[in-house]
């Protein structure tokens, strides 16, 4: 008998706590959104699994857990704690991207850096929340809608956060079509929204070659923090457009990126242990998150429309909602939501251009961020 | 380190690095007062927008530049990639490769019937 109960001690169901079974049920309802709505799945799946992996209590003594020093999970949590993988992902991000549009249109980037109004008022509300100024601003970095810059900076600025940080960034990105559209009907009128824009016009190959190099020369000279982000976004730009290296450009959007993101959601659903992610600082992040989320869409909206008192050729505000860099999630949103106006009105590839500025502009101001605040 | 005076010096030889001194005086290095936070607000927000505002300066300019570089030193239509290293142009579409190989499997099969049949006539 005291053999049986001394297993039972070493079982799971002896040492699971509330907090252990709710953060596996959150890890489920992660699985069943994704599985049944389609929300983000290649995030939300490999982050569900790894917070129910995460949280099943382990005897004393094992090193299992992604904080045991020397786990397997330890090893794989490395490239998030070191910032190791959003880099990588920005690689592959950079070779599908493709930046006609932006240069097509080039006023729309300035739609992409009012997005970022978002971060640096979020940065203003967690500092009011007595947050270190450190975690203000890897909190207000979640504004930017970009998952793997969130976690790159979180994990330079408040590694203690970075569970809260990413899932925050992963979930809002992942209801980018529930939170945009109420603030974008909110904030412009019917006539607003049936605006159409003149189609984008052809982009010679030598100027999609050279953009890359420019782009990376002028914003990492302005905000040398973004370097490493911007070095490997604009590395695989360079490796799509130069179409020599074209067997690097698709391992780089295939398989790379595939892998970095299974390690990436995985380790970081598997960091959000109970006790480390069940806190009053998790659910103060979960609503500046909101926040900042919802002010970087109304940021965009609203200088578009500031932008059309100057312009004679007028923008479709809605397109300024995707200046947030949920690539390309909020591109579709202004689709939606502007053929919900007029069927016939094609606002995707407008949106776009913002889309991938605002993957810019939110590397730029993490970059600012992280060089300001270390 | 809490201040916007040390990003701006990494800029370096930038207009930016030129109002260092300025805002040094301003936000009170190290102090982490929400007043300081809103200087590094403005200032971040000034850098992201001074960044993309250039970068769209420059994707506006660039085919003005594009069309003067035409003049000694024109597009060709024909991608470079047609003389890129041999490596970067294998052709491994498995859809391809299956096709290539049926055929080659059809053919040899059809030789092999033939030369079968011409023995079996002989």
């Amino acid at each position: 008998m005291e053999i049986l109960t001394d297993f039972f001690d070493t079982t799971g169901f002896a040492s699971m706590q509330f907090g252990n079974a709710i953060m596996i049920l959150i890890g489920i309802v992660f699985i069943v959104l994704a599985i049944t709505k389609d929300y983000e799945p290649l995030l939300l799946v490999p982050i569900g699994m790894g917070a129910i992996v995460g949280n099943i209590p382990v005897s004393e003594g094992m090193a299992l857990s992604v904080y045991d020093e020397g786990s397997v999970l330890h090893y794989l949590y490395f490239g998030v704690s070191r910032g190791v993988y959003p880099p990588l992902i920005f690689l592959g991000i950079g070779a599908m991207t493709d930046f006609s549009t932006m240069l097509s249109n080039p006023k729309l980037v300035l739609l992409g850096a009012a997005a970022q109004i978002g971060v640096f008022l979020t940065f203003l509300g967690a500092l009011w929340l007595d947050f270190s100024p450190a975690q203000a601003g890897a909190i207000g970095i979640i504004g930017g809608a970009d998952g793997p810059t969130a976690i790159f900076l979180a994990s330079k600025l408040a590694p203690e956060l970075l569970g809260p940080i990413a899932i925050a960034a992963y979930s809002y990105m992942a209801l980018v079509p529930v939170i945009q559209p109420p603030i974008m009907r909110l904030l412009t009128s019917r006539e607003e929204r049936l605006i159409r824009m003149k189609p984008p016009r052809d982009v010679s190959k030598r100027e999609k070659m050279i953009f890359p190099v420019a782009a990376f020369l002028i914003s990492t000279l302005i905000a040398p923090g973004a370097v490493v982000l911007l070095g490997m976004l604009f590395f695989g730009n360079l490796l799509k457009e130069s179409l020599v290296t074209e067997r690097l450009a698709r391992t780089a959007r295939t398989a790379m990126i595939d892998i970095v993101t299974i390690l990436l959601g995985f380790a970081v659903g598997a960091s959000t242990q109970a006790d480390t992610f069940l806190t009053k600082e998790s659910l103060g992040i979960f609503g500046l998150g909101a926040l900042a989320f919802a002010i970087a869409t109304a940021g965009g909206v609203l200088f578009a429309k500031l932008m059309n008192l100057f312009l004679t050729e007028k923008i479709n505000p809605l397109v300024g909602a995707a200046g947030v860099s949920a690539v390309p999630d909020s591109a579709r949103v202004v689709q939606m939501v502007g053929q919900q106006e007029d069927p016939h009105n094609f606002l995707l590839m407008h949106a776009m251009a913002p889309n991938v500025a605002g993957v810019v502009g939110s590397a730029i101001a993490a970059g600012v961020l992280w060089s300001v605040l270390t | 380190m809490y201040a916007m005076p040390m990003l701006l010096e990494q800029t370096g030889p930038t207009l930016l690095g030129q109002v260092v001194p300025m805002l040094r005086d301003q936000s009170g290095a190290g102090s982490g007062s929400l007043a300081n936070g809103l200087v590094v607000a403005l200032v971040g927000l000034m850098i992201v927008f001074s960044a993309l505002i250039f970068i769209s300066l420059f994707i506006a300019a660039l085919p003005h530049l594009l069309n003067k570089l035409a003049v000694i030193w024109p597009e060709v239509d024909e991608p470079v990639a047609h003389h890129a290293h041999h490596e970067s142009q294998v052709a491994d579409d498995n859809a391809v490769l299956a096709a290539i190989g049926f055929v080659l499997h059809t053919e040899f099969q059809r030789q092999l019937d033939s030369q079968h049949s011409s023995e079996q006539s002989s």
